[in-house]
Order: structure tokens, then C-alpha cells, then sequence
């Protein structure tokens, strides 16, 4: 579910990836191409999609480190 | 009269606040439908005003100290500085139904990035571009989309700049059909780098497009097509090419003018310099949200800020723009 939904975020904002190459390595800069925007508009999604606010902009360097943040400060996991 | 309430941020430009506020009294006597909300320091916004012989009873001020400059990480800036003249003008932009439309010098991502942020609804959120409208040499005018707001694009991007920048010309200027053109080195279909190529492909086939083809930078303002669609570093540098090769020309135009001593000449170094210098031409629109936010030139003098205001005041008469079919 979790995954799920990134997946659906990721493919919102970055709608040129092919989701089939995904993974916890992807690294959100590198290989999806993102600018500090983009970054922008993923962490706004991730907080309407999973109903928390950010204290900070964020800056994760993987969909890994997107996941592993929240499971262990959000408790969400699939 | 209805009157029109339009915010101006007089932080952030290079030129300072005294600037930004003269124009804003230059536009309240140029506009006598115009209110206006000033963000920024209240001491200096109030003496400015005083010293400019304002018709105060047009304006309120929002007091907001605090300055995100262009060193600032955006979206970090957004966060922190709560107090800053660009976040209370969004917030007001946001909260305040009179309110119109936002005038803003300082940094463009911050402006860009604060729009989204402050005015765009969950599930309504799309990467804002930047969008100028020039005058074209057949009469009209082309929306030149993406200005410098996304330098590094892929085809997606490219095709939403293009479903913006049409939707926006059809609203703005009526056109049932607006001409939708891809910046490239050559008309050929074959020509282009691979993100031209690409994106080329697709919006052969797009839905709701009326895509013409490519266009070369020789006819990027000839008013070939109503929408120029492109990268935003190509379409900074047709922007500030444009802006340089005109200078360039009046400049000569003037220095033969005082040579021949024929008045002639100043005369129509005068009638360019109004037509295409950027001060006269207002700013950048940003497109993707859902109220009028203008990014006025960092080195805007007085006449910018009062033809930017006098942009806006254009679309906030038309607000149908921004209003959803």
C-alpha cells in the first residue's frame, strides 16, 4: 500500500520514468531527473497522500530512503 | 468603478524596495481602478509612499520584515522565513478573495515554488512554467512557454507546457484554436536535439493541441504560432537574445540619429524602445496555478512594475482564465 502509493506519486511528477525500473536503489535526482520542484511537489504529495506535514523541506536521496523514512518516524509500512 | 485589488512584493529586486514602490504609485495614478496591497517593511513602504505622494487610501500594507533573497534555498525559505514579504503575499493571494493577482521582483524560484505551494489545491498540483507574451510580428501576440523556470525538461514536461500555454492564450486572447509551435534548430520534423524529437512525436498525436509543427528561432516572434513551446534555458535565451538584439538596434538607431542630427530618428529609437524593451513589456506569467502571479525582471525599474501591474489588472479583468471549464 505504502509502496503502492509512492509509486502513484512518482508517476505524477515524474511521468517520463518507466515505473517498471522502481526500485529502493532509484535515486530520486540521478535517475529521476528531479530538482529541488520536483522534490517539492513529491514531499506535498507524500504528506496529502499519508496525512502528515513535514517540519522541513526534505531532501531524501532514494525511493529507499522515502520508504525507510516512513516506516520508521511514520510507522507506514505496506 | 469596481476596483481591483492586486499585491505587489516590494522586496527582492535588485533594485530594492524604493523602486518597486514608486512604480506601485506611478501605477495607482496611472490606474484608477487599481488597489493595492503592499508586503514588505512597513517604515520603508510608508515613508516611499509619503515621499511619492500616494493616494493612500488605496493601499493597505501587510508588514513583513523579513527578505527571501535570491541566495536563499527556495523551498527552505518558504519554510523558515513565515515573516517574509514573498510568504505574506502568497498568503494573502491565498486567503483574501478581493485579491487578484501578485506582483514579485525577487526570486523567481522561491515565487515559483511558493505559488504551488500557497495557492495550489492537493490533487490540483503541476509543475509551474514560465510563460512571457511578446508582441509577434504579424500583429498579436506569442506565449513563449517555458521562459526559465524548468531548464532541465523531459517530453512530458515540454507537452504540459503546451496544454498551459494554449489554455491560456484561448482564454486571454479568445482564440478558439491556438497555434502550438516546438522551438527548434530546423521545421523539418527530423530536425531538433532528442528531447525536441521526442516530444515532437507526441504532440503530433496529442489530444486538445493544435500543434503546427517545429518553429526555428529566426521565426520564434514572426507570430507563426500563438504558443512557442521549449526548455526553459532555450526559451531564457530567446527571451534575452531578443532583449539584446533590440537594445543593440536602438542603440545604433540612436547613435545615427545623433550623427545625422535627423529627428526622425530618435523618434522611431523612441517608438522601439516602448514597443519591445523589457521594462515595457511587464513579466513573466507563471502558468499552472490557479491565480494571477507575475514574476517581474530583477533589474525592473519603475515603468515595469507599473506595465507588470498593468498586466495583471489585464488578467484580473479577465478571470475567467483561471477559472475551471
Amino acid at each position: 500500500m505504502v509502496t503502492e502509493k509512492l509509486r502513484q506519486i512518482i508517476k505524477k511528477v515524474a511521468p517520463d520514468f518507466d515505473l517498471e525500473k522502481l526500485g529502493p536503489q532509484t535515486d530520486l535526482r540521478a535517475d529521476l531527473g528531479m530538482d529541488s520542484l520536483a522534490m517539492m511537489l513529491v514531499s506535498m504529495e507524500i504528506e496529502d497522500a499519508f496525512g502528515f506535514h513535514f517540519d522541513a523541506p526534505v531532501d531524501f536521496k532514494t525511493v529507499g530512503d522515502v520508504l525507510e523514512f516512513l516506516k520508521n518516524d511514520k510507522g507506514l509500512t505496506d | 468603478m469596481k476596483t481591483h485589488t492586486i499585491i505587489v512584493d516590494t522586496q527582492g529586486s535588485d533594485k530594492g524596495p524604493s523602486s518597486v514602490i514608486k512604480g506601485a504609485c506611478q501605477a495607482l495614478d496611472k490606474f484608477a481602478d487599481l488597489r493595492l496591497c503592499l508586503t514588505g517593511d512597513r517604515s520603508v513602504i510608508e515613508a516611499c509612499l509619503a515621499e511619492n505622494g500616494a493616494d493612500t487610501g488605496r493601499v493597505y500594507i501587510i508588514d513583513a520584515p523579513e527578505i527571501i533573497t535570491n541566495y536563499d534555498h527556495p523551498v527552505a525559505a518558504l519554510n523558515q522565513k513565515r515573516n517574509s514579504s514573498l510568504v505574506k503575499a502568497l498568503t494573502e493571494l491565498r486567503n483574501n478573495p478581493d485579491c487578484e493577482g501578485l506582483v514579485n521582483a525577487g526570486s523567481t524560484g522561491a515565487l515559483l515554488a511558493g505559488s504551488v505551494m500557497f495557492l495550489s489545491k492537493p490533487g490540483e498540483r503541476t509543475r509551474p512554467a514560465l510563460a512571457a507574451v511578446l508582441p509577434a510580428e504579424a500583429g498579436g501576440f506569442t506565449c513563449l512557454v517555458d521562459t526559465g523556470a524548468n531548464i532541465d525538461c523531459t517530453p512530458a514536461m515540454l507537452v504540459q507546457f503546451a496544454h498551459q500555454g494554449s489554455d491560456f492564450m484561448r482564454r486571454l486572447y479568445r482564440l478558439e484554436k491556438p497555434r502550438v509551435g516546438l522551438l527548434s534548430n530546423g521545421a523539418e520534423e527530423t530536425k531538433g536535439n532528442k528531447l525536441v524529437k521526442e516530444t515532437h512525436q507526441i504532440l503530433k498525436s496529442e489530444a486538445g493541441l493544435n500543434f503546427i509543427g517545429n518553429i526555428e528561432g529566426t521565426n520564434a516572434l514572426s507570430g507563426d504560432c500563438d504558443v512557442l513551446v521549449c526548455d526553459g534555458f532555450a526559451g531564457n535565451q530567446v527571451l534575452k537574445n531578443s532583449e539584446g538584439i533590440a537594445r543593440r538596434i536602438i542603440t545604433d538607431i540612436v547613435r545615427y540619429a545623433k550623427k545625422t542630427g535627423e529627428p526622425k530618428f530618435m523618434e522611431l529609437a523612441g517608438h522601439l524602445m516602448a514597443m519591445y524593451d523589457f521594462n515595457s513589456l511587464g513579466g513573466g506569467i507563471v502558468l499552472g496555478v490557479p491565480k494571477p502571479v507575475i514574476k517581474a525582471h530583477g533589474a525592473a525599474n519603475e515603468a515595469s512594475i507599473v506595465n507588470t501591474i498593468g498586466m495583471l489588472l489585464n488578467l484580473a479583468e479577465n478571470r475567467d482564465i483561471y477559472k475551471e471549464e
